[in-house]
């Protein structure tokens, strides 16, 4: 895979993290909204890992399992501040 | 020594003897992070519930704090200031209690109870009223402020022409198995019949108070008003100030903040160290990329850094 490849990707991503991060702020003040935005962008997180390795043919159980769990530690640690 | 440094080693830097993963970033240790936090949240809400003076949600909301900041809003944008005015604080007061009572949050509790029974059992006829709520704020110019930033009505409401008088109830309780602060501000407008502000018996007001929305944040009503001209003077109670700061010995959302700061940064330091070794060993392994755990990590720290836990209706 080339450099522009990854690029774009890591473009991709950062475009779903800040877009989660100006919701979040946007929609603060709405409990619900909240929590729906914040798992929404973890989900996200989660789907452009699955398809990024999907690309690169590299794609296996263990790694999903690596980008679920990261997402479920940063709902977690959400939820402490947010009460989700 | 050797023995510490290797162990150390091994928990945050990618090595071969643990197939080029830090300890501290394998499947188990995120489990156990995940499942740490969310034991946390129910030991700090039990806790917080059980012994509000040991943990709890420390609030430094003041009802003067509410309206200073209010009226600083409206004459900046060359509006009258707003009168304290009692019946109306009591009203907020009464609203507020229900609302911990009912364990609701909205402007009308499921039994059908909107705020215009509350301000008018105090004996204020409106000729305009207004109600904004909060919660989960820490400190009065937050509260403001996000009222002020509100696209739903908030903001209307403080910058409205038509009121003349404000009423603040800040009350401490458990709502939704939550201990929290709730602020009802409300406004209204009394109708001044010969140069005085007069008040009516119930019976006299018809219609009945409707809201322009039901669904709406906030409500901004105007009634029809019969006045049997007796003067505010003689109706309105003295001024007291309802303001109820909770000081419990640790705050439960700034404890939850540096948990998630801890975690923030510590995963952020093991994925950096990560990416480094790892791209200066030009290694190929079977794992997730760390430049894009780093970016939710970055995530979590930025939304702990930038949101208020706060919530406004």
């Amino acid at each position: 895979m080339n450099y522009r490849f990854h690029l774009l990707h890591y473009a991709l991503l950062l475009a779903i993290i800040a877009l989660g991060l100006f919701g979040f702020w946007y929609f603060s003040f709405n409990r619900n909204l909240r929590f729906g935005i914040a798992a929404l962008s973890v989900l996200g997180y989660v789907g452009w890992g699955v398809w990024h390795h999907c690309i690169e043919k590299r794609l296996s159980w263990s790694i999903v399992l690596e980008y679920l769990l990261l997402s479920l530690v940063v709902l977690s640690a959400l939820s402490l501040i947010f009460r989700f | 020594m050797k023995r510490v440094v290797r162990y150390i080693n091994r928990h945050v830097a990618p090595h071969h003897e643990t197939g080029e993963k830090a300890l501290a970033l394998r499947h188990e240790a995120l489990l156990f992070y995940a499942i740490f936090l969310f034991l946390l949240q129910f030991g700090l809400h039990f806790v917080s519930v059980r012994f509000p003076g040991i943990l709890g949600f420390a609030s430094n909301i003041a009802v003067d704090d509410i309206i200073n900041d209010t009226n600083k809003e409206r004459t900046t944008q060359g509006l009258k200031p707003l009168k304290f005015d009692g019946r109306l604080s009591q009203a907020a007061s009464e609203k507020a209690s229900y609302m911990f009572a009912k364990n609701y949050w909205a402007h009308t509790a499921p039994d059908g109870m909107t705020p215009w029974f509350f301000i008018q059992k105090t004996k204020y006829y409106y000729l305009y009223a207004g109600e904004n709520l909060a919660k989960d704020f820490q400190t009065s110019k937050d509260v403001v402020e996000a009222w002020m930033g509100s696209k739903a009505g908030h903001r209307e409401n403080i910058l409205n022409v038509n009121y003349s008088d404000i009423g603040v109830a800040v009350t401490n309780g458990v709502l939704d198995g939550f201990e929290t602060t709730l602020v009802v501000q409300m406004f209204g407008s009394e109708k001044i019949v010969s140069g005085m502000v007069a008040a009516a018996s119930p019976k006299e007001i018809e219609p009945e108070p409707t809201p322009v929305s039901l669904e709406g944040p906030t409500f901004n009503i105007e009634k029809k008003f019969v006045s049997s001209g007796v003067s505010v003077a003689a109706t309105q109670p003295s001024y007291t100030p309802i303001s109820n700061p909770l000081i419990p010995l640790v705050d439960v959302v700034a404890l939850g903040k540096s948990v998630s700061y801890t975690f923030g940064f510590f995963l952020l330091g093991l994925f950096l160290v990560d990416s480094l070794i790892i791209a200066r060993k030009g290694l190929v392994r079977i794992s997730g990329h760390s430049v894009a755990h780093i970016m939710v990590v970055i995530l979590l720290l930025a939304t702990t850094w930038l949101v208020s836990p706060g919530t406004i209706r």
